[in-house]
């Protein structure tokens, strides 16, 4: 039946701009904002300028032992942050319950509030709010932060 | 969602406001409605503030990128906006809300309601067109995906092979149809 819907050969929505298409992105999780960057080249870099962003280091569920698991999700937010390139954050939500993951919690702070985060929620057993970097405070564009 | 196009003249509120599309047809919409599209509601601000809109409903909104097909179906999903818009707060409402997206077609409409929805600045509908886009994306397969939409996946072997395994935790537990 879904077949009489597609596009008959057409590709229409590789042609939207990239506004368009983070905001058609910004509807699914990370996770399936990160499978479209593999559908074509159009669709490499779009995922990386989503408006709201979030991190949460238990949902990578099925990817190997432990370590596997945490570092796949360290490279993620890495790559992630590192790509952004300057692009506004309007949300982002970093939950962090692995030891190893929360340990980045610091710089992955200093480069959430490079890109002017507006709203930012840290969540993190492991971590305190005194370990976070001074530029938290003195961030302009900050308008709520949870913890 | 705050409603950000009230009507600040209640007594007005059964003015019609002439627009004109792409293909030159004319469609008179109720003002409420119009002003729902900002774009409209900037030009027909500037257009007060020229004194023009004296003439009532003799002003003609040009819609250049807009083609009457697509802004028939973009007034008709307007005026069914209260009940569409209101938030799902259920599973049940949430399916509801599914296949009200499922109804408007093809890709290649969706992605024509977005563009004008787009161009008239039109809030409400570009989130609701979006989603339902995102929609067809969501636990979805590369390839089903791909076959949807008509994207053509250009990518070396190589370098698919290279992003399958980078992110092969994003490919798990997708649908494969």
């Amino acid at each position: 039946m879904e077949d009489s819907s597609t596009a008959n050969g057409e590709d229409w929505i590789s042609r939207l701009p990239d506004s368009l298409l983070c905001h058609i992105l910004s509807f699914l999780s990370p996770k399936e904002a990160v499978g479209t960057s593999i559908l074509s080249k159009r669709w490499e870099n779009p995922w990386t300028c989503v408006p709201s962003l979030y991190f949460c280091d238990t949902f990578m569920t099925d990817c190997g032992n432990y370590m596997n698991k945490v570092n796949c999700f360290i490279d993620y937010v890495n790559w992630v942050l590192a790509h952004r390139d300057g692009f506004a954050i309007e949300k982002c939500n970093l939950s962090c319950y692995t030891l190893h993951a929360s340990a980045h919690l610091y710089s992955w702070t200093c480069a959430v509030i490079a890109c002017m985060v507006q709203e930012l929620t840290i969540k993190s057993e492991l971590f305190r709010v005194g370990q976070l970097p001074w530029c938290l405070l003195t961030c302009k564009t900050l308008v709520e932060y949870s913890t | 969602m705050s409603n950000t196009s009230e009507n600040p003249n209640p007594s007005s509120s059964s003015a019609k406001i002439t627009l004109k599309t792409s293909d030159n047809e004319l469609f008179e919409v109720e003002e409420a409605v119009a002003m729902k599209f900002c774009t409209v509601k900037q030009y027909f601000e500037d257009e007060k503030d020229n004194d023009v809109a004296a003439r009532g409903s003799s002003t003609v909104i040009p819609l250049p990128n807009v083609h009457s097909a697509v802004l028939a179906r973009l007034i008709s999903y307007c005026k069914k906006l209260p009940q569409s818009n209101a938030v799902a707060d259920n599973h049940e409402e949430e399916e509801t809300k599914k296949k009200e997206r499922k109804q408007y077609g093809t890709p290649g409409d969706l992605v024509d309601l977005i563009s004008a929805a787009n161009y008239l600045d039109f809030k409400e509908g570009l989130e609701f067109f979006n989603q339902a886009l995102a929609d067809h994306i969501q636990n979805k397969s590369v390839e089903y995906v791909r076959k949807f939409f008509g994207i053509k996946g250009d990518f070396e072997p190589h370098e698919e092979e290279k992003y399958r395994e980078e992110y092969a935790w994003a490919f798990e537990g997708v649908d494969e149809d």
